[in-house]
Formats: structure tokens, C-alpha cells, sequence
């Protein structure tokens, strides 16, 4: 694969990466805060909510890397 | 259907396409250390697809009783841009940019230029299309490197060619417009503090001929701080939020 499809696919998947998930996982947990779920059902959500984001926010530092990468 | 449902359903749906998209890339690519980490991350969003689905079945037990309080959303304070001021510097958390970035325009209503410099516009655009945010009013220049998506394209590592870009637009905006940049941050992926530092001085220093204003976006991050620091100064306003 060549370095510009490289590029172009990385930055593909930063871009889904930070703007469509981070931003739902976002206002998703904004919502079940302000829900009236018990507190049960509450933790829960949130749990799931803050590991997804955790993971989306290291998957987006390891695609800028691997872009910074290929650019040099 | 309430509102954390139709989200986690729209979350599920995001969780699958970033999966179905690694894994086309994994398909492509050859043996390397890029593909090792594309691995990784589409066995990540394998794990989202379950846990997603996990809190689809939680919400649904809970039927329609569940009540949302509208909570307040953190705004930006845009209030005298471009009356009394005319650059703004935003220093931002990475999991709330793209937020603030489309809040502002929301807020602010007028034609604008949106700069994407590291990631294609289509995402920005279906975030904005969510909050019924009218396309027409924004011109895009997408400076993701070979991805051609209608907008107008330029060259991330030529910040002559975006400058240029850039004013060829401003020439031909009519009525209020704003310059939104999404982000000065991912600038440094191709560029030396130095050169970014000389960009921003460069359009701010037009502003007050095309009658606009700028809105530099930046995410707050340790890597982040020196380049951040010496934006300040070279805006009229800084934020931090």
C-alpha cells in the first residue's frame, strides 16, 4: 500500500474515531446523568459509557502517532 | 423510543462501521507495525459492538419510563466576536472539540469557512446535519491529504497553498463570515511551531480587510503546551473550556 493511501486511511479512521463516537459517547453520558435510571442501571451505563470512551480516545493518540509516522 | 436509546442505537451503528472500516483496512494493508495497531483497535470495537448492545438490552427493560432532565450544555462565551474582537483562541479537551466546534457554528449563525485539517469533513458534516445546522452557509477546505470529497482540498504540508486557499475564499465570502479551524493542534503533525505560529499571523493580520473573524480550535494536551502557549498572544481572546 502506498504512503498516501496510508495517510488517507488513518485519517479516515481518526476522523471517525474523534467526531461521530467521541461525540455520541459524549452526549450519551450527558443524557443517563440526568436520567431517572436507578442507580444500579445508572453505574452500570456509565461504566460501559467511560470504557468505551477510554478506549476511543487511546485508539485516536495511536492513529495521530501512526499519521505523524507516516508522514516523516 | 427515549433519547439514550435512539443515541446507543446510533452507537451501535458507529461501533459497527468502525469495525467493518478496520477491518477493509487490515484487508489492504500489509504485514506492518500499522497493521498490528489496526488490529488491535477493530478487536477493541468488536468488545464496543457487545457492550453496546449489552446497554441496548439494559435500557430496553426499562421500556419508556425513563425521564431525562435537560441538562445545561457547557456554551462557549462568543459574545463580541467580531464587534470587539475578531481572533479567538479555544483550548479544548480532545473528547469535546468536535462539540464546541459545532456548537459554534450554531451559535453563530453566519457563513463560514471550516478548516478540517486532519480529518475528512463527511463526519463533521453529519454531526452538523444532526443539529439541522444548514450546510450551505459553510465552505469547507479539506486538507486530508488525497481524500476528495467536493470541498475545496489542500495540501497540509503547504501552509502557503492553504493561505492562499484560505483568501481566495474570504474574497468571494459575502456578508458576516467567520474562519473556523478544526484544529491548529493537528497542524504540528506536518509542521514546526515556528511555521504554525507564522500561519496564524498570517490570516489574522486579513481579518480586518475581508471583515471576518478566525476561531482557532486547539486541544488542550501536555504534547499540546508550548505551541498552545505562544498561540495566545496572537489572538485578541483565549477560552479555555
Amino acid at each position: 500500500m502506498k504512503n498516501k493511501d496510508i495517510i488517507k486511511m488513518l485519517s479516515e479512521s481518526l476522523s471517525i474515531e474523534e467526531i461521530p463516537m467521541i461525540s455520541n459517547l459524549e452526549e450519551l453520558r450527558g443524557l443517563v446523568n440526568n436520567s431517572s435510571l436507578d442507580d444500579y442501571a445508572k453505574a452500570k451505563m456509565l461504566k460501559h459509557i467511560g470504557h468505551l470512551i477510554k478506549d476511543t480516545l487511546q485508539h485516536a493518540r495511536i492513529i495521530t502517532g501512526l499519521i505523524k509516522g507516516a508522514v516523516k | 423510543m427515549n433519547q439514550i436509546n435512539e443515541k446507543l442505537i446510533g452507537q451501535l451503528k458507529i461501533e459497527k462501521d468502525a469495525f467493518n472500516l478496520y477491518n477493509s483496512f487490515i484487508k489492504k494493508i500489509g504485514g506492518s507495525k500499522i497493521k498490528k495497531a489496526l488490529i488491535e483497535i477493530r478487536d477493541d470495537e468488536k468488545e464496543h459492538i457487545s457492550l453496546a448492545e449489552e446497554m441496548i438490552s439494559v435500557i430496553n427493560g426499562y421500556g419508556a419510563k425513563i425521564k431525562i432532565t435537560k441538562a445545561k450544555e457547557r456554551a462557549v462565551n462568543l459574545g463580541g466576536f467580531m464587534d470587539e474582537f475578531s481572533s479567538l483562541f479555544i483550548k479544548t479537551d480532545i473528547s469535546s472539540y468536535a462539540r464546541i466546534a459545532v456548537g459554534i457554528v450554531e451559535e453563530l449563525n453566519m457563513n463560514c469557512i471550516y478548516l478540517s485539517f486532519n480529518k475528512t469533513p463527511r463526519y463533521t458534516k453529519r454531526l452538523m446535519a444532526e443539529h439541522k445546522i444548514g450546510l450551505r452557509r459553510i465552505k469547507f477546505v479539506n486538507c486530508v491529504k488525497f481524500s476528495k470529497e467536493g470541498d475545496i482540498n489542500a495540501n497540509p504540508e503547504a501552509l502557503t497553498e492553504i493561505s492562499l486557499a484560505l483568501e481566495e475564499l474570504m474574497q468571494k465570502m459575502r456578508g458576516k463570515f467567520f474562519i473556523l479551524v478544526d484544529t491548529i493542534s493537528s497542524f504540528s503533525v506536518y509542521h514546526s511551531t515556528n511555521a504554525i505560529l507564522k500561519f496564524i499571523g498570517l490570516v489574522n493580520s486579513k481579518l480586518e480587510k475581508y471583515n471576518c473573524g478566525a476561531i482557532w480550535v486547539a486541544i488542550d494536551s501536555e504534547s499540546e503546551k508550548g505551541l498552545n502557549d505562544k498561540i495566545i498572544p496572537l489572538c485578541d481572546r483565549f477560552i479555555k473550556i
